[in-house]
């Protein structure tokens, strides 16, 4: 019966080719992981493999297969080489000046024509540290508005934990988990997601460490873990406030830091009341004694920590469940500690303070949320986008978007591959990938690690560091402003950023495994945030409550936004995505590899729900939501919930798969406190689709 | 589905309503849609089951819990019920007489009127206190005196007498029973089974007295002047005070109707293995019959409520018709002893030398299990503690075929479950 | 009626059908939760590794059913279309019918104090042992249809009394 696991990508040992003559050092810069890479070259330069770096101190050679697919996709048929111009319809090859020329002639127009607001920039996949430097210092002199990763991936726990802390990025790296009692997984499938790092999961667990596992699904992760908790879709806030109920109730809680260091406790003790044990045991299908023995292992496995996913963040009742988890965190003193706190992927290390004398800096006219943007284009208020990512495929109701983009005046897409997205543009530039450039990269285990360029340059792509630099110039704005160079962009970043001012590409450059940050000019780098209890919140304490005083609303996953006022007789199902180990967003797809793993994608359901539908394993299956519906096979497994379907994220019509996205199928809708896009728990229909002669 | 084998629209006549009655009056209707039934009893209720009657003193079920069948039975199954008490069978003018006089003929009769409790004269026993346990209105009587009750004396350590000390103990009520047997319940279960349930019971607070025997029940007068019970003197020369005596010291069957009619009686009424009395179309099933033994083949009376079901099934078929003959009647019994359920089966206890016993026993977790075996078959068990899959051996009892001796060594000690055949030691089956 | 038949030939021991029936009669409806739950909710299929071979026993709605015979409390009987049916609020949980199941198709619900059975779970289209079931080695259908397909030795259709 169906598939728990998919075993053959849990963090893979390679080992390096024998006699490799150009082995190059470098880091990953797919999911924030970090691993440390080897890279073989053959006489060209050209990558021919990649493998785990064994002396990297934190992946200890273990990658996923993601970082090894790339070989295939650096120099496929999908990567763009050149400068591409749409002319009639069709794409013509052109200089890299003439493409500049254009695109600054463009953005001058339209910024004076129609406001710095005209032009936007969705740009989720922008480079490496130096391109990201460069991005936004063209951003401040020119006023461009940008939606990056955050609407589509973790606003709403950086939101969230920043409200709390007063800092949005992971208190405490990944390595700390060995050092922990328990480790609580919430919706978070790291086995498959954060594979290359994953071992220090299981070594802490083979140390003693308890790994508690909260999930809608049987994932991976869940399978190597102590206890597995399967909760009902959507309903993670209402445990995390049954734990805190008992942790408070029964004095559990760490009565010393509540008191000296939070705000808003009796808040907390009064919202958590809104649900008795029992009422939280049947909403979130999880036994009371359960939830009990949980607490009561929080209460006494200390330090512990918490590792949040996807799961719980990108769902359209996020905030709450965000906010219930990581006070259950601070309340427990869980924070500051070695082996306590808060792991994450968000990594930030903070802006670079004027770089820019005031006057040169330009603030876009209109402030648009990630919602309004749709709307901005349609209504043709926008008249040009940057486009550094894919967003025909990864936004919400990505039919929309599509149409949206289509509509707009002015299209550029710095791509690496003919995407979805880059099939709209008008111009489409070639982008170097991160092997084939230099610069700092942010890891789980809250460090910066230095990555030399191990690849050479594909043909005639640019880092966006060159892009802006050069396009700048084209515009006529100050060019001096922009370094040249990843080094120098970083030495010019950490100088003008407190945090990380000790951290010297040098420096980097002599220590395997990289920097912990923050690392101020004195050297000295803090390998956990909040050791000293400073909280950098306004009151410099933990915030346990919201603002409005309200701690924790739980709102019903089929009352949230997305889900409001549809019909449950209509669409009776919920419908998430969720990500697999060999895929990455757009890029993992045009690898052969990769292909080979998750041969098409498809949609998991409960073998009790595929028998409601009369479907047998791999039959089409036609889902439906109030913005599309999409036919897909099916697989039947017991890893889901019964009314629940689940399938992957990445594919679009033109990469090999071929596939309308599913994103089209999520409206726009995004969760009220955090401000995420939900990618999880929205309403579906389903009906086995007829074949041919049926 | 079914065929219907024999003649149609006979009048069908059955005294007792209770399990053997209510299981052949069911059977007739599945197989003769048009006959007519007529039943009669002299509780004048609707059928319940006189098992849950401790269940009802103990409140663990309320009086409508007793019911076996919904009210409307008698319509739906197109019943004439009269209450009434039978007097007299009347087989050369097929006809039966009840004590009002009243006359109701029949084509085929069943004598379904069970057993009553039988109690040897004991000093004391008219007195207000002194109870008996096997009808509704017993139990009714029962529970309405039990709020004076503090402490009561169980006479009999068999079934009946258990079952009523836990109602009893339900209450609250401090109870002992005293048997004279050397152990509990001696008809479904042997020494070392006794003393795991006697421990349990002990535990529980009862006082069991084995080996005793009441002598004496004593009085005092009560405030409306009759005399009521006050304690019971054993023949071990103790006295216990109590405010109530249940007397459950065996039954016998109810056959004072068939006296004079030439049905012939010897413990209870004689069957053969059609169920069919020495006398043409007079049935009689459940404890009054005296039915064939499924082990020994002699003739006996099984006191049990499966065993009365199943007779009456087989005494229904051969009324209307369709012949089929009884297999005999197997010892069966299942009983849940605070908490912790036993089943035995079959030939519990064998003189010693004869067959071969195993067990199993874990005292610490109630658990026992013993086997008996007999020229290579299984012939008896017991099973305290963990007793699903008993019906698989009693059923392999029933199957009188050769078991692997190593087989049912495995099942002494693991759960026991259906795996299609059973091992006879002499390859597959 | 339709019933639940096993053939043992087909039966690869995965006890993938105990497991949807302990997912389906578990109170979170949770394969993963059902095994914490207290108390432990129970398979009504029986799966057992004998001798190298293996066996599902499950009710099979006896046409005349022992256990409802033995029933002391009216518990157990038949429905008008002829499975075997319990009644859980009648159920003393006296442990008669399991002293009489051929089969050991009927479970002790301990903490409950009352037994259980297979009830075919009437509320689905098909049970959920049988779609577990992969390997077709459980079949829901009539006697009827599970002899004509040749899966059976002519016993489901012969109402031999
Ligand atoms: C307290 C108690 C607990 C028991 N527990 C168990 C147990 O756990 N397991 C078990 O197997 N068995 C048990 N038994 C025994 C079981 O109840 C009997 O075996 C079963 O009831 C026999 O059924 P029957 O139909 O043969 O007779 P009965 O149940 O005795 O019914 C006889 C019927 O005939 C009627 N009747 C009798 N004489 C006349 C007449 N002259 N005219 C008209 N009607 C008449 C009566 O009113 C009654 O309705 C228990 C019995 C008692 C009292
Ligand atoms: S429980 Fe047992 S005896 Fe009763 S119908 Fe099912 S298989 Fe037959
Ligand atoms: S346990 Fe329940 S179903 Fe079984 S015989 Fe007793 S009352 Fe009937
Ligand atoms: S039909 Fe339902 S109750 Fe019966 S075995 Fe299958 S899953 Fe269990």
């Amino acid at each position: 019966m169906g598939l728990y696991i998919r075993p053959r990508s849990l963090g893979i040992i390679s080992k390096p080719l024998e006699r490799d003559d150009d082995l190059r050092t470098s880091i990953c810069c797919l999911c924030n992981g970090g691993c440390g890479l080897k890279v073989s070259l053959d006489h060209e330069g050209k990558v021919q493999a990649v493998f785990g770096d064994r002396d990297n101190p934190y992946n200890k050679g273990k990658i996923c297969a993601k970082p090894m697919e790339i070989v295939q996709t650096l120099y496929g048929p999908y990567r763009v080489g050149h400068p591409l111009r749409r002319i009639n319809g069709k794409f013509e090859r052109i200089t890299w000046e003439e493409a500049l020329k254009l695109i600054a002639q463009r953005y001058n127009h339209y910024s004076q024509e129609n406001g710095t607001g005209s032009i936007v920039g969705i740009t989720s996949k922008i480079g490496g540290s130096y391109s990201k430097l460069a991005h936004s210092i063209f951003s401040k002199l020119t006023g461009m508005a940008n939606y990056g990763t955050g609407p589509i991936c973790m606003e709403s726990e950086l939101k969230v934990r920043k409200d709390i802390f007063g800092n949005g990025s992971a208190s405490s790296p990944l390595s700390d988990v060995i050092k922990s009692k328990i480790m609580l997984i919430v919706g978070n499938n790291c086995a498959q997601t954060k594979a290359g790092q994953f071992h220090w999961i299981s070594e802490a667990k083979q140390q003693g460490t308890k790994v508690v596992v909260i999930d809608t699904r049987f994932t991976e992760t869940a399978q190597m873990a102590d206890r597995f908790i399967q909760i009902r879709p959507g309903t993670d806030t209402v445990l995390g406030m049954a734990l805190l109920k008992i942790i408070i109730n029964n004095n559990l809680y760490d009565q010393a830091f509540v008191s000296e260091y939070t705000n808003g406790f009796e808040q907390l003790a009064e919202a958590v009341e809104a649900f008795t044990l029992k009422q939280a045991a049947d909403i979130t299908g999880v036994p009371r004694n359960v939830i009990e023995e949980l607490a009561e292992d929080l209460a006494v496995r200390k330090p512990g920590m918490l590792f949040e996913g996807r799961g719980i963040v990108c769902v359209n009742n996020a905030g709450a469940s965000i906010r219930a988890f990581e006070d259950l965190m601070a309340i427990l003193g869980n924070i500051g500690k070695p082996g306590a706190g808060i792991i994450s992927h968000i990594n930030n290390y903070g802006n670079a303070r004027d770089l820019i004398p005031k006057k040169d800096v330009i603030k876009p006219d209109r402030k648009r949320s990630a919602t309004a943007l749709y709307q901005a284009m349609e209504e043709g208020e926008i008249k040009m986008v940057f486009i550094a990512g894919n967003p025909c495929v990864n936004w919400p109701d990505s039919r929309r978007m599509t149409q949206a983009i289509q509509g707009l005046d002015f299209v550029v897409s710095h791509t690496l591959f003919l995407d979805d997205s880059a099939m709209l543009a008008d111009i489409v530039l070639p982008a170097t990938h991160w092997l084939e450039e230099a610069g700092v990269q942010a890891s789980v285990h809250r460090v910066l690690q230095w990555k030399d360029q191990a690849a050479a340059t594909y043909a005639e792509s640019r880092s966006g560091g060159d892009l802006f630099r050069q396009l700048a110039k084209y515009m006529g704005l100050e060019t001096s402003y922009f370094p040249n160079s990843p080094q120098k962009a970083w030495e010019l970043e950490r100088t003008h950023n407190k945090s990380i001012e000790g951290i010297t590409v040098e420096r980097l450059r002599k220590t395997p495994g990289g920097v912990h940050f923050p690392c101020p000019a004195n050297g000295q780098e803090a390998e956990r945030l909040y050791e000293s209890s400073l909280f950098p919140t306004p009151s410099g304490r933990v915030e346990l409550a919201r603002k409005n005083n309200i701690a924790i609303e739980y709102i019903n996953v089929f009352d949230s936004p997305g889900n409001q006022g549809v019909s449950p007789e209509k669409y009776p199902y919920l419908l998430s995505t969720n990500k697999v180990a060999s895929h990455y967003h757009t890029i993992c797809q045009y690898s052969n590899w990769a292909q080979e793993m998750e041969k098409q994608p498809y949609v998991e359901m409960h073998p009790q729900t595929a028998s409601e539908l009369g479907l047998t394993d791999g039959d089409p299956v036609r889902l439906e939501t109030v913005t599309g519906s999409l036919v897909l096979p099916a697989r039947i497994t017991f890893s889901v919930p019964r009314g629940y379907f689940t399938t992957q994220p990445y594919f679009g019509l033109h990469s090999p798969y071929r596939q309308t996205p599913v994103n089209s199928l999520f409206p726009v809708a995004v969760d009220p406190v955090g401000g995420n896009f939900a990618n999880k728990n929205i309403m579906c229909s389903a009906s086995a689709e007829g074949r041919a002669g049926q | 589905m079914k065929t219907k084998v024999g003649v149609m629209g006979l009048r069908y006549l059955i005294i007792g309503n209770s399990a053997a009655g209510i299981f052949a009056a069911e059977t007739i209707r599945g197989l003769d849609s048009i006959g007519k039934i007529t039943m009669i009893s002299k509780e004048d209720c609707l059928p319940y089951s006189r098992c849950l009657t401790s269940y009802f003193i103990g409140k663990e079920i309320s009086e409508e819990g007793m019911y076996i069948r919904n009210k409307d039975f008698y319509t739906q199954t197109g019943i004439d019920f009269i209450g009434g008490n039978v007097e007299r069978v009347d087989p050369d003018s097929r006809c039966v007489w009840l004590d009002n006089g009243e006359k109701v003929n029949y084509d085929k009769l069943l004598i379904a009127t069970g057993a009553s409790p039988f109690s040897p004269p004991l000093e004391g026993s008219d007195m207000e206190g002194v109870f008996q346990l096997r009808t509704s209105a017993d139990a009714k009587a029962i529970a309405e005196f039990a709020p004076k009750v503090k402490t009561a004396v169980v006479m009999g350590a068999g079934l009946v007498g258990l079952k009523g000390a836990h109602g009893l103990h339900e209450l609250g009520i401090k109870v002992t029973v005293v048997g004279s047997a050397p152990y509990l319940m001696r008809y479904s279960t042997d020494p070392e089974s006794s003393e795991v349930l006697i421990k349990l019971l002990e535990k529980d607070g009862y006082r069991i007295l084995l080996n005793t025997k009441a002598e004496r029940i004593l009085g005092e007068k009560n405030s409306n002047g009759r005399m009521s019970v006050s304690g019971v003197v054993l023949n071990t020369g103790e006295h216990i005070s109590c405010q109530m005596v249940l007397k459950a010291i065996g039954v016998r069957p109810n056959v004072q109707l068939v006296e004079g009619s030439g049905v012939f009686v010897n413990k209870g009424i004689v069957v053969d293995d059609e169920m069919e009395t020495y006398v043409k179309d007079i049935y009689a099933a459940g404890d009054v019959a005296e039915a064939d033994d499924f082990l020994t083949g002699e003739k006996s009376v099984s006191a049990l409520w499966p065993t009365a079901t199943e007779q009456g099934i087989i005494a229904g078929c051969n009324m209307a018709g369709l012949k089929r003959r009884y297999r005999g009647s197997l010892a069966l019994n299942s009983a849940v002893i605070c908490g912790v359920g036993l089943i035995s089966a079959g030939i519990m206890n064998l003189p010693p030398g004869e067959g071969l016993v195993l067990k199993a026993v874990e005292p610490k977790k109630s658990f026992y299990r013993k086997f008996v075996i007999k020229d290579g078959r299984l012939i008896g068990m017991i099973m305290v503690g963990n007793i699903e899959g008993a019906g698989i051996l009693s059923s392999l009892i029933r199957k009188k075929a050769k078991v692997d001796i190593n087989y049912l060594n495995y099942l002494l000690t693991s759960p026991v479950k259906y795996h299609g055949y059973f091992p006879t030691g002499e390859g597959r089956e | 009626m339709q019933k639940i038949y096993y053939r043992a030939n087909h039966c690869d021991g995965c006890q993938a059908c105990e497991v949807a029936c302990i997912e389906k009669k578990s109170f979170t409806k949770s394969l993963f939760m059902a095994k914490l739950e207290q108390p432990t909710p129970k398979a009504r299929i029986n799966f057992e590794k004998f001798d190298n071979k293996y066996w599902a026993s499950i009710c099979q709605h006896c046409i005349e059913a022992m256990c409802v015979g033995a029933c002391m409390t009216g518990a157990m009987h038949y429905s008008e279309t002829g499975e075997v049916v319990h009644n859980l609020e009648q159920c003393v949980g006296c442990g008669m019918c399991i002293m009489v199941c051929p089969f050991g198709a009927v479970v002790m619900l301990e903490d409950a104090k009352k037994v259980s059975k297979c009830d075919l779970c009437e509320d689905e289209k098909i049970p959920p042992c049988v779609i577990a079931c992969t390997r077709r080695a459980l079949c829901y259908c009539t006697p009827e249809d599970y002899e004509n397909e040749g899966w059976g030795d002519g016993l489901a259709i012969s109402h031999h009394w």
